[in-house]
């Protein structure tokens, strides 16, 4: 007879830790539906929720913090291990994506954190599973130092990222965030530190709060819960040292009880990593904070089953649920180009005039529809380069294409042939594509690759210059990035400012 | 056989001269042909000295040696050994400058005069000498302050323009912005007496001046890390119990050792000093209170210390755990720097289970039959047979008390104390039999302090 998706011996067999969402749902919803029972028809599910209530519901007492009773607080609770998770697994399209975000530390040295953007998709290796493709990862303004990171809250950039994922088709998210823990080995700088393993930690305490508050701001939208929200797909993913000096990644959600433990205020980090504490109790005024009994269940050294008090601290293994995650055999991401610099980092910028003289090196005003013929190959470079969701995402900022011509140019950069001669005609067309290649034209130094230097925008002081000074030029310039006179040598040259 | 490098004829004349030595002069005498006896004056005896004479690598000679020298025709540069009469080991090499001395004296510069170790008017002799071109020199600078100089080869260069040869093992003096450099020749090459340094292209290798030290480089300031910016101290704690008397009772109880020192009216008197004799009749020294030291609970143990302030709470008798304390860190930062105790891999388990090999080795029967105890994993009936044999084995070697010998049989604390307080002997299988300490060693072993564990042989 068929499984039931939730069927624990399948999952034991396959070492599958928890129940995907949907199986998990499938098991707490009652199957009676012939029967009309009330029960049948409530939503199944409930967002948990250990603050106290507020009024009370017997309205017998003063509210929090000045009385409490045994109908307004919240219930004792045992921590155990969530039986289902909401993602069970991270796939990241391709090596590239994960490549690029870790430049930023090779370069540096300092750790580094990035928003995991994707989709999610059926995931077939696991009864009724989902899994996020990651198909980029961007980067907000953050401080890295060598042991740890700041971001820079607010992330003012969110609300336009939001929209711009949704641009996509298919639609894209945030799916979750990453960040690196890499320590080079002191005797061989080539390998990083083994620092996450069974004998020290998987996710530290600091990490799981974080965890539950990027969860409690992205909860999913849901038939099945009375509130309509449930949870929260966001992954925590880490990059860390292995067994022998290698990166690998490691995924992780925390529970439901953990994002409610931190909504109600209930548990803070400590410096040991693997143990969480517990707030102690606070009924003053402004930071009342009602801290029930907290207990967890472990095996003692007689092998025996007993319940210990979570206070003042428990293990913080409790509170984590495991995220497969792996890379496809045939890579196909949706952004093909490594080209454009990334952006909020210390060593790279993103400015329009590189942008313009990377445009002015891909010959890409020399791109006509494919209509009017032109050269292939420099059409599916260009093509090509312009797939990379660093470059959407900064041309968004750059103001220089209205956000209907973005939209041209996000549909253009995913298509999954780029080689196709018609696939830029669209965004050739567009406003602000022409804009820019205005723009790009003015910035190239107009080298005398095939013509004689005298064209409109350069104007040369005598017709012997030797070669070497135009490279030299071309090269002070693109140093420069445009602009006004320069002098090299004895020469002066003026090129046209924009 | 004679050289004849020259060939036939007219050169046959040269023949005689070859053995002279050196082939390439093509007449006049060899150099060593020259000698002269004189009396050595520094510089600064002449009537119209000039300092700078002190620098240089050439003496002063009299008219007469002028006349001398071009009387036997010899070969220019001219280049002189200068020894010292009475020390002959003493010599050192040199050019002429002038020759305006007075007869039968030659002045040299004060340098020349130390290396040579001569005193004014000590006798000179002076011989004619041929010196190979120099290659390479190497030399050390006598003080640090060398290394202000901005062009050190340059100054050399103008220096030495004044020396026409370099011997080895020479101190030579030159002087530059009014300020004196010794400067030590190491080494020259090619090697042996001394070279000329007319007209060659000497390299110079400088060796570290005297008494320089390599200067400490700065180390790189670590790079700041997010637990120095955020005070973030790895190793807080927080006691267990969130009760605010119970940090008090932490405090206390994990407080540090206090000096172990009893002290008697103030003073520093200590007990337990002086000679004594244990009841084996080995003699012991004691070594005061203050050597051995109370020992220490650990932590967390019951044991109660009079010394110490205790305070107990009800907490504390519940648990004394401590807490971790809290990383209080705004959203938005993650800090990685915790104290992570290094990977341990697992051990390898033995693919035989091989099991230690408790009772091995030979052992006696109380009645003197001697037993050899087979490894722990044979048959049952083994086993009874060395349960038998290890409880009753105390060995040949054991001592009756008082006999003066090997190690008495003191009480190792921990281990194996029986029912009163009688020592039970730990059979170690198959441990090698201590040797009794030499007579001599005693000395330093007195101490019924010592911890040691005895062995009793059980052979």
């Amino acid at each position: 007879m068929p499984l039931e998706p939730y069927d624990t011996a399948y999952h034991a067999e396959n070492s599958i830790k928890h129940l995907s969402y949907h199986a998990y749902l499938q098991k707490v919803t009652p199957k009676s539906s012939a029967s009309a029972s009330s029960t049948a028809s409530l939503p199944p599910l409930s967002q948990l929720s250990y603050k106290v209530k507020v009024p009370c519901p017997s309205g017998a007492h003063s509210t929090w913090p000045a009385g409490i009773c045994t109908a307004c607080q919240p219930s004792a609770i045992t921590l155990q291990s969530q039986p289902f998770r909401m993602v069970d697994h991270v796939e990241i399209a391709s090596f590239d994506v994960i490549d690029r975000f870790l430049q930023g530390w090779r370069k540096t040295g300092l750790q580094r954190f990035g928003w995991l953007i994707g989709r999610y998709e059926p995931y077939d290796k696991v009864p009724m599973g989902v899994k996020a493709v990651v198909e980029a990862i961007h980067e907000p303004p953050q401080e890295g130092e060598v042991d740890g990171l700041s971001l820079v809250l607010p992330w003012e950039d969110e609300p336009r990222i939001k929209a711009l994922t949704k641009d996509f088709s298919p639609p894209l998210q945030i799916v979750g965030y990453v960040f690196t823990d890499l320590e080079a080995i002191p005797e061989d700088r080539t390998k990083s530190r083994y620092k996450r393993h069974t004998q020290s930690f998987f996710l530290s305490s600091l990490e799981v709060i974080f965890a539950a508050h990027v969860q409690n701001a992205h909860p999913i939208l849901s038939k099945s819960s009375p509130t309509g929200l449930f949870a929260s797909r966001m992954v925590t993913a880490v990059l860390t040292g292995t067994v022998d000096g290698g990166i690998d990644m490691s995924a992780y959600q925390v529970s439901e009880q953990a994002c409610a433990m931190v909504a109600a205020d209930m548990i803070e980090a400590s410096l040991e990593p693997g143990i969480m504490r517990v707030k102690e109790e606070d009924r003053s005024e402004d930071t009342a904070r009602y801290v029930p009994d907290v207990f967890f269940r472990y095996k003692n050294e007689y092998g025996l089953d007993v319940q210990k008090s979570a206070k003042p601290c428990f293990p913080v293994e409790y509170l984590l649920v495991n995220v497969t995650h792996g890379f496809p055999q045939n890579p196909s991401p949706l952004f093909r180009s490594t080209a454009f610099p990334v952006e909020n980092r210390f060593d790279e910028s993103q400015d329009v005039q590189s942008m313009l003289r990377m445009l002015s090196d891909l010959r890409a005003p020399d791109v006509q529809e494919s209509t009017y013929g032109g050269d292939p190959t420099s059409r599916i470079a260009l093509a090509r380069w312009l797939s990379d969701w660093h470059l959407i995402s900064f041309l968004g900022t750059t103001q220089l294409m209205s956000p209907e011509d973005v939209q041209v140019l996000v549909r253009t950069a995913t298509s999954p042939k780029l080689d196709d001669s018609t696939v830029l005609d669209a965004l050739i067309r567009t406003d602000g594509w022409q804009t820019l290649m205005t723009f790009a034209r003015e910035t190239a130094p107009a080298r005398p690759t095939s013509a004689a230097p005298s064209g409109p925008t350069h104007a040369a002081m005598d017709e012997d210059i030797p070669q070497d000074i135009y490279d030299q030029m071309a090269r002070e310039q693109a140093q420069s990035g445009g602009g006004n006179s320069r002098r090299i040598g004895d020469v002066e040259v003026e090129v046209a400012d924009n | 056989m004679d050289m004849n490098p020259f060939g036939v004829g007219p050169a046959n004349l040269f023949a005689q001269f070859a053995g002279y030595g050196g082939g390439h002069r093509m007449g006049g005498p060899p150099a060593r042909a020259y000698q002269d006896y004189f009396k050595a004056y520094s510089v600064a005896m002449l009537p119209r000295t000039r300092d700078n004479l002190n620098y240089v690598g050439q003496i002063i000679m009299p008219p007469s040696a002028l006349a001398n020298l071009t009387t036997m025709e010899l070969e220019s540069p001219w280049m002189f050994k200068l020894q010292n009469v009475t020390n002959s080991a003493a010599s050192t090499y040199a050019g002429v400058l002038e020759f305006i001395a007075e007869e039968g004296c030659v002045h040299l510069p004060q340098w020349m005069m130390k290396t040579l170790r001569l005193d004014e008017g000590d006798p000179i002799r002076i011989t004619g000498a041929e010196l190979p071109k120099g290659k390479m020199v190497k030399l050390q600078a006598q003080s640090t302050v060398f290394l202000e100089i901005s062009d050190p080869k340059a100054v050399l260069e103008q220096a030495l323009r004044h020396f026409s040869a370099l011997t080895q093992g020479d101190i030579i003096e030159i002087s530059y912005n009014s300020i004196v450099f010794g400067l030590l020749v190491m080494e020259t090459h090619p090697g042996g007496e001394g070279i000329s340094v007319l007209n060659t292209d000497l390299e110079v290798d400088f060796a570290p001046p005297v008494g320089y030290v390599e200067p400490e480089r700065p180390k790189a300031a670590p790079p700041p890390t997010m637990a120095s910016k955020l005070n973030i101290d790895l190793n807080s704690q927080t006691p267990g119990s969130s009760r605010p008397s119970s940090s008090l009772g932490e405090t206390f109880a994990g407080s540090g050792t206090r000096g172990a020192a009893v002290s008697k009216g103030g003073d520093h008197w200590e007990s337990f000093k002086g000679k004594g004799e244990t009841l084996s009749g080995r003699k012991t020294k004691g070594k005061g209170v203050s050597h051995r030291k109370v020992e220490e609970a650990p932590q967390d143990s019951k044991i109660i210390r009079t010394d110490k302030q205790h305070i107990i709470t009800s907490d504390d008798l519940d648990s004394e755990v401590s807490v971790p304390a809290p990383l209080n860190i705004p959203f938005g930062k993650l800090f990685f720097g915790f104290n992570i105790p290094p990977y341990v891999p697992p051990k390898e388990k033995d693919v035989d289970g091989e099991q230690p090999h408790i009772f091995a080795g030979t052992g006696n029967l109380l009645s003197g039959k001697l037993q050899s105890q087979s490894s722990s994993s044979s048959t049952a009936k083994g086993k009874s047979k060395e349960t038998a044999a290890s409880t009753a084995s105390w060995g040949s070697g054991g001592q009756a008390l008082g006999s003066r010998s090997s190690r008495p049989p003191v009480l190792s604390a921990p281990q194996a104390v029986g029912a009163g307080g009688a020592p039970v002997p730990v059979p170690r299988g198959s441990t090698a039999q201590k040797q009794p300490p030499p007579e001599s060693d005693s000395e330093s072993d007195w101490g019924v302090d010592d911890d040691e564990d005895v062995v009793i042989d059980s052979d």
